[in-house]
């Protein structure tokens, strides 16, 4: 159940100026269409439940706010609503820049836990993928949530995280890299243990 | 230039796996960079794997929606009025307030007010804002002018007047405006080329003798060339004349309301979750939490025959929970429509076979319906380590066993 929106660009820009005028029903269709793959997204990043739906709720009051001034989105609907999800998980980072680790302790499995079965290994290699993703640098869990979480175009992602579109192609390559190596570095120590 | 290639490598295949190509499709595409471009792939797919509960999505999209609605709400009166007429709408209440609070009864006053009146501008002003509103009043308020341009006359006063009718000759210098009986002179503007039956606009000043001395004449709608008179054009059946005034003063409380009221058509239905769980027939009831992702797989939780359902609770691992049920993880995943294993949340619903023999860790034995209110509570109470398979210290397990026994309690209470 992968959680793709493949992005239908006249559709969305259409329903963004009606959303301008102040169509209610496009106001409505944006959220029920936009908040789950918001909410995804931040909650991949932000253990606290609580929190995430405070910044995923927060994202779209923004919207609502910003269609009002005139600071309001163009186009690039799901762009920006990324980008202002992607800023709040910043600033939350940023307050409590040691929230990362408590997170993690928690989140690391014990092993004792577990079934010796095959099957129950990889539930667990699926959990430490999370565990081994909060591990990376911020923008290396950005860009890897984007582009395979979210299924954004190299392009898009280039834009939400403001970045070269160059940039971001070594950016992908070195955050899977780094992800592959902290897994494998997990399994080498459950073997062990 | 090595490592730029597999860079672009790299990329593409996200883009194609993206769009649904399996991993070895793309491989044959880049066979020098298989090894590498694979492991790669194949993490970045358990990065794809990796996704939140649908009930928690659902719950949590829920309960955000009020405060969207709440923020729409706010806005809406400070949108861009979506037609002009709002903005006349106001201009008008504007008016209306002046002519009835400020100026008492000179608002009724300027109604009856005529050509020179100091309240005949109010007046006029009054009744362009009604026909902006409702252009079938242009009829009734033509009407107006010629009554007033009657009652000049009648009290032999001097004004310039304007009025609008049909023309109807009756000699070199004499014209008949509607009901009004129009003095051309040589100075009058535009006369020459006024034919009879033309509806026109007159701009004329009434004298003490009674007289309508016209100033200008424009030609508003020429007489239709064809022989037979179209079955408007008859005499004085000018619309003015030919549709009596329904009432003398209309209102404008037909006008749209500014304040929007929001539908709710596209809220889902709270009680949609709830639902799912005391179904074990294969019913479709889990429906509802798939609609609220468009982009789900088709694939939709169906219990087997003898499977009930099940509130995930803290601690759980679905390992742990096949294993109990005496199943394979793979079964519970297939039935549960589960492609992470790593990834449930406590609260989520899941289907899991009737309990035979309860495994080694304090479960409740099922799901009464009482407890299926506490859903909402259950999943915000344990954020945070919700998502948590295990507690790692012992602090942790020992609130994990509290947490057990509280819901033992709920079961046994339903």
């Amino acid at each position: 159940m992968i959680l793709i929106v493949l992005p239908d660009i006249p559709a969305e820009d259409r329903l963004l100026a009606q959303a301008r005028q102040g169509n209610h029903d496009a106001l409505m269709q944006i959220y029920e269409s936009y908040f789950p793959p918001i909410y995804n997204f931040i909650r991949l990043r932000v253990d606290d439940l609580n929190v995430a739906e405070d910044m995923a709720s927060e994202v779209f009051v923004k919207l609502v706010e910003a269609l009002r001034g005139r600071n309001a989105p163009q186009h690039s609907l799901r762009g920006w609503l990324f980008r202002v999800a992607r800023n709040h998980i910043s600033d939350h980072y940023g307050r409590k820049r040691d929230l990362t680790t408590e997170a993690l302790e928690e989140w690391i499995p014990a092993s004792g836990e577990y079934d010796p079965e095959t099957q129950f290994m990889r539930a667990a290699d699926m959990a430490r993928t999370r565990q081994a993703l909060r591990m990376l640098a911020a923008d290396q869990q950005e860009v890897l949530l984007l582009r395979f979480s979210q299924s954004l175009s190299l392009q898009e992602t280039a834009d939400i995280m403001g970045r070269q579109v160059s940039a971001i192609k070594s950016l992908q390559f070195r955050a899977v890299n780094t992800l592959r190596q902290i897994l494998g570095e997990f399994k080498v120590e459950n073997d062990n243990g | 230039m090595a490592e730029q290639d597999l860079l672009n490598a790299f990329n593409d295949c996200i883009d194609r796996l993206a769009a649904g190509q399996s991993i070895d499709e793309c491989l044959r595409r880049y066979p020098q960079f298989a090894a590498a471009l694979r492991t790669m792939l194949e993490t970045g797919q358990q990065v794809r794997a990796m996704r939140v509960s649908p009930v928690e999505v659902a719950q949590v999209q829920e309960r955000a929606r009020y405060r969207f609605e709440e923020a729409v709400r706010m806005t809406a009166p400070r949108r861009k009025p979506a037609y002009p007429v709002y903005h006349l709408a106001s201009l008008a209440a504007a008016i209306l307030l002046i002519s009835v609070v400020i100026l008492g009864g000179a608002g009724v006053m300027a109604q009856a007010s005529l050509p020179g009146d100091p309240l005949y501008g109010v007046k006029l002003f009054t009744e362009k804002i009604q026909v902006a509103f409702d252009p079938n009043l242009a009829t009734q308020f033509d009407q107006r002018r010629i009554d007033e341009t009657q009652q000049l006359i009648n009290t032999g006063r001097t004004e310039d007047v304007s009025f609008r009718g049909e023309v109807a000759f009756v000699d070199a210098t004499h014209w008949t405006v509607a009901s009004l009986r129009v003095t051309i002179s040589p100075d009058t503007r535009g006369a020459a080329a006024v034919h009879d039956g033309d509806i026109v606009e007159v701009q004329a000043t009434t004298t003490s003798m009674g007289e309508i001395i016209a100033n200008s004449v424009i030609v508003l709608v020429e007489k239709p060339p064809t022989p037979t008179p179209l079955p408007t054009h008859v005499p004085t059946a000018f619309p003015v004349t030919a549709r009596p005034t329904a009432t003398d003063t209309p209102t404008i409380t037909s006008t749209p309301s500014i304040t929007p009221t929001p539908s709710p058509s596209l809220t889902g239905t709270p009680t949609a979750i709830p639902t799912i769980t005391y179904t074990p027939s294969p019913s479709s009831t889990a429906a509802p939490t798939l609609t609220l992702t468009p982009s789900a797989t088709a694939c939709i939780p169906t219990a087997p025959a003898g499977w009930v359902s099940y509130q995930v609770q803290p601690g759980d691992s679905l390992s742990r929970l096949a294993t109990s049920r005496n199943i394979t993880l793979n079964q519970l995943m297939a039935v549960n429509c589960l492609v992470d294993p790593g990834f449930i949340v406590a609260g989520e619903e899941l289907y899991l076979p009737a309990v035979q023999q309860i495994g080694t860790t304090p479960q409740p034995t099922s799901e009464g319906s009482d407890n299926n209110t506490n859903l909402n509570d259950n999943a915000s109470d344990n954020s945070g380590g919700g998502d948590n398979n295990s507690g790692s210290g012992s602090s942790n397990s020992n609130d994990n066993n509290d947490n057990g026994d509280d819901h033992g309690g709920h079961g046994s209470d339903g």
